[in-house]
């Protein structure tokens, strides 16, 4: 698994980043104030976008030097909507389709709907970067597949007898000419794709789509013209290392797109805030407001905004620490069920009842100091009542994995301010 | 059905009305419909879920959505509002939602007329699901429209719906511009919050909450211009907000429920406020016995306790009133229990002072309807809920103009039975209301239900509301009051009938259709005769013949006499006579004559629970005094 550094350079400027760095990938921001809508749920769209210039840049840059990509992240950081950025702001040599493959439980599909989603001609002309040449190309294969393009499309070209989708989606890479474009494929929620897989046909089917999985990524013939990255909320390696498959996966570069740093933050809480509002909070409220969100992924930084914002216009409530109490407090509202979900949980995650003990202490210490670091887990795994240094790495996966804890540079805290609140 | 305002269906009133009767919620409704009509076109929509519990307001939030939609020009070409059933029973599968999208469209609007028959013509592909969404996407995106599907319990198609087919919802609605969806339920959904399911945090919800203070105010303020009564509801807010106050704590703040107990008040007409909640609570019977059914044993005794406390109590109270004590069961055990309820959203928890906590069931009207259905009649538990409401809305001045206006409606002839019924059992419990105009206000409630030819509940306003006084009498330690009566009655009938028996026996008996109190003259008269075998014999016609008709008062003064005449054997056997009504009807007696039987009745006396043992106590003494005066042996 490889490791990349962030891009350093950001620009606030487009030509300066041209000009000035040579590198092919620098980002700028754009300084224009926009009026964003926040939007929960949904990935961010467009003016909903919350730019994210080191996250972008590091995909780019990773794509640039011929790699594929894992994108690793909790539910609801962002990873959809850095995607769709990818989409909606296209870079000039890569065009990106996005493609969600949660629902599907079939290879077949999966390479069919694939390729359907590449020669979709709205977004060939949305892109609006190819030459008419390869744009002829793609229409050209459009016609080629008979039959009506409802549901999943029939792949047979013309003149041929059936073929499998995922030879014709080689073919089309072998024979398509890019012209020093990249055709990134974007997969959103590609683990539970392998899970579905397994429901229907089994682990074998799983691994022998895995091994054609990366056929797509190294086949020489088109391995300079096409990019593939996957993101999952629920881990790839867990679902693949179950499957004992891992070294199927291991060319991926993994990226941890990571939770807004405070300044970032600080910034989107309160350009959503002005946008409902008019005004935004002083810098005290901004702190107190992020310290109680604590894991500062845009949801949850949406959701304070949302609530706050009612209250500044239907209750003419200042922008102010009590405001920020309550408006928290509503959005912890019911919480109490989370809870009692949550906890019951653990019998089902933790079988053993001494995991399940040192899970539990590791979330009241979480609760209690707020953030807690590896190494006090470990000392806490090594107490004589446990024993269980050994099985602390699988332990906390298990809580990450299940939505109890995030991680962030080897510190531990609740993914949830609604759990943390709640947790007792 | 009903066409008075603010009927509880909001599927059953007209457009104009509820739009009309739209007075709260306004926030949250003007921010959905700006979000609709500015949301962009050409990305995915932002989706929408509504939650509150049943009569907050979710059903007609949507309605209001949808006329609006409607009515809106510019937006109504282009956003297609597609309201479903508040149950979908036929929709198991996702396709079966497209299939039923197109066909709701297809009534709107001829462009989509042939939509589901289209569909069909794929229905034996394997693949049928994404044929259905691709037919109903493409015919969307060619009309430049997007369906805006509005659908109660979305809870229960993600239930139904197999895994994959949320993920594959999941997927669309994330990709789709075409489509945006506003559901609603009246429960938390595991769907939402659990980390591993589709739909963990998708939707932006929007938590429909008890009312505020204000709010309350406003609803109130359009209630009374409906009724006419506009200044008096200005003068309650003004000058007696804490009522107010107490109407959002007894209704916990739900608006149906607080209309529905406005009505049943300010409706003096006729009472058909009382038929609709009649109405209400049929509609809810099955759902709500279904929740009852689906708990466990010794949840059911928890929730029966919670209900008919009404108010929040403690994990104590509830092992106390629901007496699992006697299984072995403790607190803790009973915290445990009620935390699962919590769990399952049926119990609310209610954080007192010093982290107590205290336990009430959650849906208020699931509490109103557990008292209908099951509440005890003798002690007002049935209305319950009503008697609060009365107490917080009507000072002791008011309640009498309310008690005034019954009777008044009462005569003329055309009151529901069911209000009088209810509207009496709850005035008749009501502690602001004085004892004679009880007692008037019973008496005529039971003559203007008999002439209504409802005998059943004739009899339990004036059993219950006797009974329920004779009882408070008793466990204050006045039965003596109540024995005192009947001294006078003694007093009475030695000095008037007793001079001319002769003829007072002649006429009673002549008469066709004795009435019970005169038999218990009868008792009397042969008690003051020292004749024995007269008073069994009456005793025992009474008992026997006329027990429907019997009030309680009766049945306790012809036991005391008993007593008195040291008549227990006879009195033993009447309590143990099949389908007699003693036990039923006069439990402290029967405590008391185990005082004077142990043999008969061993370790009954020491079984005395607490609530009757002050009323046990009294019997006994009062009887052992009057042996006392009359020299017999006790």
């Amino acid at each position: 698994m490889k490791k990349r550094q962030s891009l350093q350079f950001v620009f606030s400027n487009k030509k300066n980043a041209k000009n000035i760095c040579n590198k092919k990938n620098a980002m700028y921001i754009c300084n224009k104030t926009i009026a964003m809508k926040g939007v929960v749920g949904a990935p961010a769209r467009k003016e909903q976008f919350y730019p994210r210039p080191d996250l972008r840049a590091a995909i780019l840059e990773s794509i640039a030097a011929g790699e594929h990509i894992l994108l690793t992240a909790p539910r609801r950081v962002g990873k959809t909507s850095v995607l769709f950025d990818l989409v909606d702001n296209p870079d000039d040599n890569i065009y990106a389709v996005y493609l969600n493959t949660e629902a599907i439980n079939d290879p077949e599909v999966f390479y069919k709907d694939i390729l359907a989603a590449i020669i979709n001609t709205d977004l060939v002309e949305r892109f609006g970067k190819f030459s008419h040449n390869v744009k002829s190309f793609i229409t050209d294969w459009a016609k080629k597949i008979s039959s009506v393009q409802l549901g999943t499309v029939e792949m047979r070209l013309e003149g041929h007898t059936a073929t499998s989708s995922f030879n014709s989606l080689v073919k089309f890479l072998t024979d398509i000419k890019t012209e020093g474009k990249i055709i990134l494929v974007m997969l959103d929620e590609f683990p539970f794709t392998l899970e579905h897989i397994a429901e229907k046909y089994g682990d074998e089917a799983v691994l022998y789509f895995l091994n054609q999985n990366r056929v797509l990524r190294q086949t020489p013939q088109f391995s300079d013209k096409v990019r593939f990255v996957y993101t999952g909320s629920i881990g790839l390696y867990s679902v693949v290392k179950r499957l004992n498959g891992t070294d199927r996966v291991n060319d991926l570069n993994e990226i941890r797109p990571r939770p807004l740093k405070k300044e970032e933050a600080a910034e989107l809480f309160n350009r959503l805030l002005r946008a409902k509002t008019g005004q935004a909070a002083n810098e005290e409220t901004t702190s107190y407001v992020l310290s109680k969100i604590s894991w500062l992924i845009p949801f949850y930084i949406q959701l304070m905004v949302k609530e706050m914002a009612s209250m500044v216009r239907h209750e003419d409530c200042p922008i102010d620490l009590p405001t920020a109490d309550i408006a928290f407090e509503r959005v912890v509202a019911n919480g109490d069920i989370y809870f009692q979900h949550y906890k019951s949980r653990l019998n089902k995650s933790f079988r053993n009842e001494q995991e399940r003990a040192l899970a539990l202490e590791l979330l009241s210490a979480v609760k209690k100091k707020e953030r807690l670091v590896k190494n006090e887990a470990y000392n806490m795994a090594a107490h004589t009542k446990y024993k269980l240094t050994e099985r602390l790495d699988e332990i906390i996966e298990v809580l990450k994995h299940d939505g109890y804890l995030a991680e962030e540079s080897n510190t531990y805290f609740f993914y949830s301010p609604i759990l943390k609140y709640w947790w007792k | 059905m009903s066409t008075r305002p603010f009927v509880y269906n909001p599927d059953q009133k007209s457009r104009e009305q509820l739009i009309a009767e739209f007075v709260i919620r306004r926030e949250v409704f003007e921010e959905l419909f700006t979000e609709f009509r500015e949301a962009a076109r050409d990305i995915p929509p932002q989706h929408f879920l509504l939650a509150g519990q049943r009569g907050m307001g979710k059903t007609t939030l949507l309605l209001r959505l949808k006329y609006a939609v409607e009515d809106d020009a510019k937006l109504r070409k282009y956003l297609l509002p597609v309201r479903f059933r508040e149950e979908q029973y036929n929709i198991g599968r996702l396709e079966r939602l497209w299939e039923e999208t197109a066909q709701l469209l297809a009534i709107q609007s001829t462009a989509y007329e042939d939509l589901y028959e289209t569909m069909l013509i794929h229905e034996a592909e394997a693949d049928y699901e994404r044929i259905c969404f691709d037919l109903l996407e493409a015919r969307l995106k060619k009309k430049k429209q997007r369906a805006l599907l509005m659908i109660d319990n979305i809870g229960d198609l993600f239930d139904k719906f197999p895994e994959i087919q949320n993920h594959r919802l999941r997927q669309l609605l994330m990709s789709s511009p075409y489509i945006q969806l506003i559901g609603a339920s009246s429960r938390v959904l595991e769907h939402t919050f659990r980390y591993d399911k589709p739909f963990f945090e998708f939707f932006r919800e929007i938590k429909l909450s008890p009312l505020s203070e204000e709010a309350c105010h406003t609803l109130l303020r359009a209630l009374g211009e409906s009724y006419g009564e506009t200044e008096k509801i200005e003068y309650i807010i003004r000058t007696h907000p804490g009522r107010i106050d107490a109407l959002r704590q007894i209704t916990g703040g739900v608006p149906r429920t607080m209309v529905l107990l406005y009505q049943i008040f300010a409706d003096n007409e006729n009472g058909t406020a009382f038929e609709d909640l009649q109405l209400l609570l049929d509609s809810v019977n099955a759902l709500y016995k279904h929740r009852m059914d689906e708990l466990k044993p010794q949840q059911q005794q928890l929730m029966d306790a919670l209900a008919r406390a009404w108010d929040a109590i403690t994990a104590a109270e509830v092992l106390r009133l629901s007496k699992l004590y006697r299984e072995g069961v403790q607190s803790n055990q009973v915290s445990a229990q009620l935390k699962q309820l919590a769990d399952n959203q049926i119990v609310e928890v209610v954080e007192g002072p010093g982290r107590s906590k205290s336990y009430r069931i959650r849906e208020r009207f699931f509490n109103v309807w557990y008292l209908m259905r099951y509440g005890k009649k003798q002690n007002y538990e049935q209305v319950q809920w009503l008697i609060k409401f009365f107490e917080a809305w009507y000072n002791t001045k008011n309640i009498k103009t309310v008690l005034e206006k019954q009777r008044e409606t009462m005569r003329s002839g055309t009151y529901s039975y069911q209000a009088a019924y209810l509207r009496t059992m709850a005035l008749l419990g009501n502690g602001q209301v004085a004892e004679d105009d009880k007692n008037v206000l019973k008496e005529e409630t039971v003559e203007y239900l008999l002439k209504k030819g409802k005998r059943e509940l004739a009899r339990d306003i004036g059993a219950i509301g006797k009974k329920a006084d004779t009882y408070a009498r008793l466990t204050e330690g006045r039965y003596s009051q109540g024995y005192a009566k009947g001294e006078d009655k003694l007093t009475y009938l030695r000095e008037s009938v007793l001079k001319d028996l002769e003829n007072y026996f002649k006429e009673a008996t002549a008469a066709q259709n004795p009435t019970n109190e005169l038999h218990a003259d009868f008792i009397f008269i042969a008690f003051a005769q020292e004749d024995t075998k007269q008073v069994i014999y009456w005793a025992e016609k009474l008992l026997s013949e006329h027990a429907d008709h019997f009030s309680s008062d009766h049945i306790l003064i012809v036991c005391m006499v008993l007593l008195r005449a040291n008549q227990y054997n006879f009195l033993l056997e009447q309590f143990h006579a099949p389908n007699g009504i003693l036990l039923q009807r006069a439990k402290p007696v029967y405590y008391a004559l185990a005082y004077f039987m142990p043999d008969e009745l061993p370790g009954v006396y020491q079984k005395t629970s607490p609530e009757i043992a002050e009323a046990v106590e009294d019997i006994i003494r009062t009887v052992k005094e009057a042996q006392a005066r009359e020299g017999k042996p006790e």
